[in-house]
């Protein structure tokens, strides 16, 4: 039972001593929205060709593999359009709008639960409804909208914290969640490439920078590099698969955050993924670039009558 | 906020370890489903990797037997962001295709030759992405996978159509990159694009 006890003491002290203050999770709600902001200003000419009724991939189409249990735009598009008889183009700006005004509204800290909520749903359903034309970016910013909806990001250096004059909180636990969420997503990533002999031998690396849609550069030139792809790529799976473990020591956590950022400003860059690179660094500087509180202590809740916790431990 | 006394299993809990309790577990369930969805996705990648074949593995097989926990699972994976596996490009990089569309007026005179064009480099990076499900016309032999692909087709020649002014006929080859090892490119073999296959639709 000892055993189990000193589990449940260091969980209780893992996820619940005051380490963190509430910047990281503030950094999340502000980079967060206005990485969606500026990732709507960039494809806006272009949405309806991605979820118009008649895009480059028609709308009928693309709801076959839409999972029912998820509205896409197209239904509240059907919905707008079938009770307030406006066109197509009328309430798909209706929801831009509404996206925009929930971001704008959750980057200053307004009614943030429930902005952060209506802009997650929206994306969601952008998302879905132009799910053909997704990659990595969109889970990730997907994610962070879900952890914006649960988290209590709102709670400080907002302007909800303003009028509603929040007691402090304890941001800890959420930040332990980004930590662990971080350190699965670079191990199964970095095991995933190591499986191969493409990561190792350089192979992946070049076929990365020499696809069709950034083959700008003279190929032949680039071939005298083959070594530097190696390296690159023996690099890549080493920041990766070691990312949870010097992540999380106190000596090596800036050498490994700057290793980390300065492989996805590669990828900004080489790979022309700058969103991807953006999201990735913004998720990486809100779970570990603060420095934690090294003699944070167990604290319970300042409203908890501390010995009915004390109860529990003595059982 | 008044703390409300609960007792499980004979210990005095409140309000406030309740929701720690509820946290903790809500925790280990969420980052047990992201690791299990991951399973299922890496699994289906190396059999497709070492066999070349694109088919469920056991981990989803077993998902599917339960009632409902599928469903769930899948319902909860879309909701937060969750269902992509995160081996992004691993084990290694795919060939891109691409799809050439010749878009050509009534007397057959070529208008121009393109992928379809956008507005910005992210608009185009995510032309390329619905590109990668033409991969799937190489490893999928399934019949409604065929049509679900061919629809997509006739849908972007459709697109070309209506955006040049004066098309009336659109060919579509889909190509695939053929990109030579950095040995190869120093031995003078040149990166080509392979055709696998040619559409033609007319107005």
């Amino acid at each position: 039972m000892n055993i189990l006890y000193k589990v449940r003491d260091r969980i209780k002290s893992y996820f619940f001593s005051e380490t963190y203050n509430m910047f990281p999770l503030v950094m999340l709600r502000v980079g967060l929205s206005l990485l969606l902001l500026v990732q709507l200003i960039q494809i806006k000419s272009d949405i309806f060709s991605f979820i118009g009724k008649y895009g480059l991939i028609r709308q009928d189409i693309v709801s076959i593999r839409v999972s029912h249990f998820i509205l896409s735009s197209t239904d509240f598009v059907n919905y707008i359009c079938a009770h307030i008889h406006w066109t197509e183009m009328q309430a798909l700006n209706f929801l831009g709008a509404v996206y925009i005004c929930s971001l704008i509204a959750l980057s200053i800290g307004l009614f943030t639960r429930l902005s952060a909520f209506v802009a997650w749903i929206l994306h969601l359903a952008f998302v879905s409804s132009a799910h053909f034309f997704t990659y990595g970016v969109d889970y990730f910013l997907t994610m962070l909208l879900f952890y914006t909806v649960i988290f209590p990001v709102g709670k400080a250096y907002s302007i909800d914290n303003l009028i509603f004059k929040y007691a402090s909180t304890n941001a800890t636990p959420y930040i332990r969640v980004l930590q662990i969420h971080m350190c699965i997503v670079y191990f199964i990533s970095g095991m995933a490439k190591a499986i191969g002999p493409n990561w190792w031998n350089g192979m992946s690396i070049w076929k990365a920078i020499n696809r069709p849609i950034i083959t700008s550069f003279n190929i032949h030139y680039l071939a005298n590099f083959g070594w530097l792809y190696t390296l690159a790529g023996i690099f890549t799976i080493i920041v990766e698969v070691l990312y949870c473990v010097f992540m999380n020591l106190d000596k090596t956590r800036k050498l490994w955050l700057l290793l980390t950022c300065a492989l996805h400003l590669s990828i900004a860059f080489v790979l022309v993924l700058p969103e991807f690179a953006a999201v990735m660094i913004l998720f990486n500087i809100a779970a570990y670039y603060y420095p934690a509180n090294k003699n944070a202590q167990l604290k319970f809740d300042a409203q908890a009558p501390s010995i009915q916790d004390r109860v529990v431990i003595e059982v | 906020m008044v703390a409300r006394d609960y007792y499980i299993l004979g210990n005095h809990i409140n309000t406030f370890l309740m929701k720690k309790i509820l946290f903790v577990v809500f925790v280990f369930l969420h980052f047990a489903i992201i690791i299990y969805n991951n399973v299922i996705v890496e699994e289906q990648t190396l059999i497709s990797y070492f066999s070349g074949e694109k088919k469920a593995g056991s981990a989803y097989k077993f998902l599917n037997k339960i009632p409902f926990l599928g469903n769930s699972f899948s319902a909860y994976t879309a909701y937060t962001g969750t269902e992509t596996g995160y081996g992004f490009y691993a084990p290694n990089v795919s060939s891109q295709t691409i799809l050439l569309f010749t878009s050509k007026d009534s007397v057959g005179n070529i208008i121009s030759v393109q992928t379809p064009k956008f507005h910005s480099a992210e608009a185009l990076q995510r032309c390329f992405s619905a590109f990668d499900v033409f991969l799937d016309k190489l490893e999928i032999k399934n019949k409604n996978s065929e049509r679900l692909l061919n629809a997509i087709l006739k849908s972007m020649a459709l697109w070309v159509l209506e955006t040049n002014k004066g098309c009336r006929k659109v060919d579509a080859d889909l190509l695939i990159y053929n990109l030579p090892k950095t040995s190869e490119i120093q031995n003078n073999k040149p990166a080509n694009y392979i055709k696998l296959s040619h559409y033609e639709y007319t107005l």
